[in-house]
């Protein structure tokens, strides 16, 4: 099995191929991405370009690779999500582990989850807030789970834990609608919270479980 | 600066993105290690010989130079603004833009290329 830095510089180069300013750089033996990053509105105007880095993380594909902006576009703050090396918090964990379930691309991280970041970034600089984010610390992560889970009712997310194990069974068709009221069908609501519960695995949660002191 | 330029430059279809990144760089490279070898034998350090006093004049210099770049790229939306910045560093012969405001993207136009994006931080 390739590791995570073998499989990253592979497609470094079909990066540089899909985005022409981006070039590859090697620092302590390391290849990385640096250039700049264009973000255009949807009708295709350039709204921002932004300089940035990505390296390879310890994870990738199952987890992000590491993304700085280097321009200094955005302040190196908390309050931006921006760490004070550059590193850019693009997401929380469990929702990274959620994406990234199968394997993520560069190509994708950089259209799925760069962009739109730098975009809300600008969007922020421009309008005053955020699209949307999730809060500092635990608030951030109680937040996520209550995006996953679809509901910030905790005492429903130890049943839905236990559901998605195989603990409880749902006895439901995939067609019908879902037990939560959603209107949706079970297989389009319930069914992939629980899916993503069994992608973010029992470890993670039992820890960020506990992290949320949610027993 | 010729040859930091050349061994910093960080292309982009905007010569004053390009400018501005390529800027920045140099200064990262130059505060990890002040140092610029000449691309031919033998190889000489241009700022071997610079004295202490003669370095911190360089980059404050360039020091400068970025946060005006930054200003101009980033921040200023007026183009005869964001062109008198340039001038401080580049001289007189570099043209002053027209004294208007690049269009801003509207909110709208933005929000489906965000689509899902929730940043987060520790």
């Amino acid at each position: 099995m390739q590791s995570s830095y073998a499989l990253f510089e592979e497609q470094l180069t079909i990066v540089c191929n899909q985005y022409r300013q981006l070039k590859i750089k090697e620092r302590n033996g390391k290849k990385y991405l640096w250039g700049t990053i264009d973000v255009h509105d949807v009708d295709g105007n350039l709204i921002q370009p932004f300089f940035i880095e990505i390296h390879c993380g310890d994870k990738f594909p199952y987890g992000f690779p590491q993304l700085y902006e280097i321009g200094s576009y955005i302040p190196r703050s908390i309050d931006w999500h921006k760490y004070p090396d550059d590193l850019c918090c693009v997401t929380v964990a469990p929702i990274e582990i959620i994406i990234c379930k199968n394997g993520i691309t560069l190509c994708s991280f950089i259209e799925n989850h760069v962009i739109p970041y730098l975009a809300n970034q600008y969007y922020r600089k421009e309008f005053g807030a955020y699209k949307a984010e999730y809060a500092h610390g635990l608030e951030g992560l109680f937040q996520a789970y209550c995006d996953i889970m679809k509901t910030s009712d905790t005492s429903l997310w130890k049943r839905y834990i236990l559901c998605a194990f195989g603990a409880y069974k749902v006895n439901l068709s995939r067609n019908a609608n879902c037990f939560c009221g959603s209107g949706k069908k079970y297989k389009h609501c319930h069914m992939i919270v629980f899916q993503d519960l069994k992608s973010i695995g029992k470890e993670n949660l039992l820890n960020h479980m506990q992290i949320l002191n949610i027993k | 600066m010729t040859i930091l330029a050349m061994n910093n430059h960080a292309p982009h279809d905007r010569d004053d993105v390009s400018l501005k990144n390529t800027l920045i760089e140099i200064e990262r490279i130059l505060k990890y290690r002040f140092q610029c070898i000449v691309p031919a034998t033998p190889y000489d350090d241009i700022f071997e010989a610079y004295s202490e006093i003669r370095k911190n004049n360089f980059m404050n210099n360039l020091s400068a130079f970025v946060a005006d770049a930054k200003k101009a790229v980033d921040d200023e939306k007026n183009k005869r603004a964001a062109s008198l910045l340039w001038r401080k560093h580049l001289g007189d012969r570099f043209p002053i833009g027209a004294d208007e405001d690049e269009k801003q993207a509207s909110a709208d136009k933005i929000s489906p290329i965000i689509g899902n994006s929730k940043p987060y931080a520790k």
